[in-house]
């Protein structure tokens, strides 16, 4: 045998934990949800092979309809908005140095490291009809109590707010850490050249930071249409119920899992994983093509 | 060739720049005429870029005025100064052309694209930019991106161009290759220029007048070969000069009319005491200095001959029709002595002679002593 062929050998003997557990806990999974999404199962009885029945079944379904809606509705308005706040956020603490630079950089990260249903908690009671604090505000404006949780005109909203308040302290965190490599004298050159503050920050900051918007946008893309926590626990957070008024708040993360462990149609679920996945994936590689195409400077 | 750059004058009066309590530059005055070729130079730290950002708005100024063409510009925004900067790492915007970085100024005044377009054809003329317009920084060269900088401040047709060491980012033979460009480029345009570098060779070849700063002060202000030639103080006759002037200490024992006399040059007793011209000398100073330009020190042919300095050679740089020859002295002092065209025989025990009569003299202050005639 030859030395290189040993050496080999030896490579793959150091890889193989890693792989066999890659294998066991994530390819498996995978080829096993695609492989159920092509049968009947309930998890009590045996499994019936019903060829693409599933797909067809939750594809012409009207939850999948409206859980698609709502996601289509939410990613268009949550992405844009929250790497809006986030750069808005992340410009802010660039501009200080210093005490006030690490205050505002650990305050806005707070909801990040904050346990979901901790925030989900505070922003019942922020949207509360009665004693919210939202309400409250409202209320000596003279603005009639509002429904946020349980009117189907401000649902999505209301959720997306929470959404971009969650989020955006770990997209800032990235954007600031891009901020930073912005060499310093591009802004001088600039200045020196007439350039105002937005100015500045439309043609010299945003395109300078091009890959790590890029970064952003494609990780705020893929969370997104995993959308699921944040709805589950304002509305029902419960198999029995989710998805709020008029399933407004329904989603297809959610959808799916409704079918699997609350209706127990485990091959729907996996047919409506496989679906979300294949999205998902055409969705990453379509915003690397892009960056490939527009991102790198 | 149209007219494309204005000239204007500046004058600085008692300019002061401090961070807090730490005085970065220090009661700066200096008049810079319209048309001149200026040179900051300086060690590292000594305040001649924070200066050079004190004319452009970069910087604020703590104390003092700041007049271009007679209108104080102090709290003048920068970009209303009429002022365009040349910056060390060029700062061209990758993501644009060259065309697109060279209009920058124009695009943010929102200027039409004829104007644009005109001016930017005619900068790119000048500096031979034209058939690289399509272009990204990316893929010019060190030399290109340092023309398309230049060209982004003419294209603003400033009153004057700062350049902050714009060419330590080259390689030697493109340094000298750009440095001869400015030259030209400053010929054409007439315009007044600003120049830091911390490389005394740059500051010779390039400026009609030196500004040599050190701790925060300027040193003194000259045209390059009366700083050479006639230095106010011993850091200028050092900093000015490659090799670096030699300097010997010395006791003055007798003082004429047109000379006096310094014994203990080199620390050895035997050395016989040197006449060195000098009329006017105060007889009161007796520690002095002597500043000997490495060409005004001769490596003798005999070694250890009687009239010259007993040394002992460290180092021999031969530069083909030039030899630097690094000797210690008996007392540790060092001294080069430069020969032209010819070449160290190789002793090691060697005595140096130096030309008394281009010997300058400093007191132990490293103020330069001047003989009452000049």
């Amino acid at each position: 045998m030859s030395s290189r062929t040993t050496r080999s050998i030896a490579h793959y003997l150091m890889l193989s934990p890693f792989m066999l557990l890659f294998a066991v806990f994530f390819l498996y999974p995978i080829a096993s949800g695609f492989f159920y999404s092509f049968f009947e199962w309930n998890a009590a009885q045996s499994s019936q092979f019903v060829g693409l029945a599933n797909y067809t079944k939750v594809f012409t379904s009207r939850s999948f309809e409206k859980a698609t809606w709502n996601l289509l509705v939410y990613v268009a308005i949550t992405v844009p908005l929250g790497i809006s706040v986030a750069l808005g956020l992340a410009l802010l603490v660039d501009s200080f140095s210093g005490f006030w630079a690490k205050f505002f950089r650990s305050a806005f990260f707070i909801p990040v490291v904050m346990p979901l249903f901790l925030a989900a908690t505070i922003w019942r009671w922020i949207y509360a009809p009665n004693f919210g604090l939202l309400n409250t505000v409202l209320a000596w404006f003279g603005v009639p109590s509002v429904q946020f949780l349980n009117d189907t005109g401000t649902m999505l909203y209301a959720m997306i707010a929470v959404d971009v308040w969650v989020s955006a302290g770990f997209n800032m965190v990235i954007l600031l850490a891009g901020l930073k490599n912005v060499p310093r004298h591009y802004y001088e050159a600039a200045r020196l050249d007439g350039a105002s503050k937005f100015q500045q920050i439309v043609h010299v900051t945003i395109p300078s930071i091009r890959p790590v918007l890029f970064f952003v946008i494609t990780y705020g893309l893929i969370s997104a249409l995993q959308v699921f926590d944040i709805p589950w626990l304002l509305t029902g957070s419960s198999f029995a119920e989710y998805g709020g008024r008029a399933n407004t708040l329904l989603f297809p993360v959610m959808d799916m899992m409704g079918r699997g462990f609350g209706s127990v149609r485990f091959g729907q679920a996996s047919a409506y994983g496989f679906m979300l996945t294949i999205l998902i994936v055409c969705v990453t590689a379509v915003m690397f093509a892009l960056r490939k195409r527009f991102g790198d400077v | 060739m149209n007219k494309v750059i204005a000239m204007s004058s500046l004058q600085i009066k008692n300019a002061t720049k401090a961070y807090g309590t730490v005085e970065v530059l220090n009661d700066i005055n200096l008049d810079i005429n319209s048309g001149e070729f200026v040179v900051f130079v300086g060690p590292s730290g000594c305040g001649k870029s924070t200066l050079l950002r004190m004319i452009s708005g970069l910087e604020d100024i703590t104390a003092g005025e700041m007049r271009l063409d007679d209108r104080v510009i102090n709290d003048i925004d920068p970009a209303k100064r009429g002022i365009a900067m040349v910056f060390q790492s060029y700062a061209l915007y990758p993501h644009l052309t060259v065309f697109e970085n060279m209009a920058f100024s124009l695009t943010m005044a929102r200027a039409p694209m004829a104007e644009r377009k005109q001016k930017v054809e005619r900068a790119a003329e000048i500096l031979r930019l034209t058939h690289l317009l399509d272009r990204r920084p990316a893929q010019l060269s060190g030399g290109q991106k340092q023309r398309v900088a230049i060209g982004r401040a003419i294209v603003r047709q400033p009153k004057i161009f700062l350049f902050d060491e714009p060419l330590s980012n080259l390689d030697a033979e493109l340094r000298v290759q750009m440095r001869a460009e400015l030259i030209e480029l400053h010929s054409r345009l007439r315009a007044t220029m600003i120049y830091v570098t911390h490389d005394q060779v740059e500051a010779m070849t390039l400026a009609d007048k030196i500004v040599v700063l050190n701790g925060g002060k300027i040193q003194q202000v000259g045209r390059p070969l009366d700083l050479y030639d006639d230095p106010d103080n011993k850091f200028v006759a050092g900093f000015i000069g490659t090799p670096t002037m030699n300097f010997l200490s010395g006791q003055v024992t007798d003082v004429a009319h047109d000379h006096i006399i310094v014994a203990g040059l080199g620390g050895d007793p035997k050395i016989p005491p040197l006449p060195i011209p000098f009329t006017g000398f105060d007889p009161s100073i007796r520690n002095i200095e002597l500043g000997i330009r490495p060409e005004h020190a001769t490596i003798a042919s005999e070694p250890s001959t009687a009239a010259g300095l007993p040394a002992r050679v460290t180092l021999v740089e031969e530069l083909g029709d030039l030899t630097s020859v690094h000797t210690v002295l008996a007392n540790g002092e060092r001294l080069v002595a430069q020969n032209h065209g010819r070449r160290h025989q190789g002793t090691v025990e060697t005595s140096v002679h130096i030309a008394t009569d281009k010997a300058l003299v400093f007191d132990t202050s490293g103020k330069r002593l001047r003989p009452a005639s000049t």
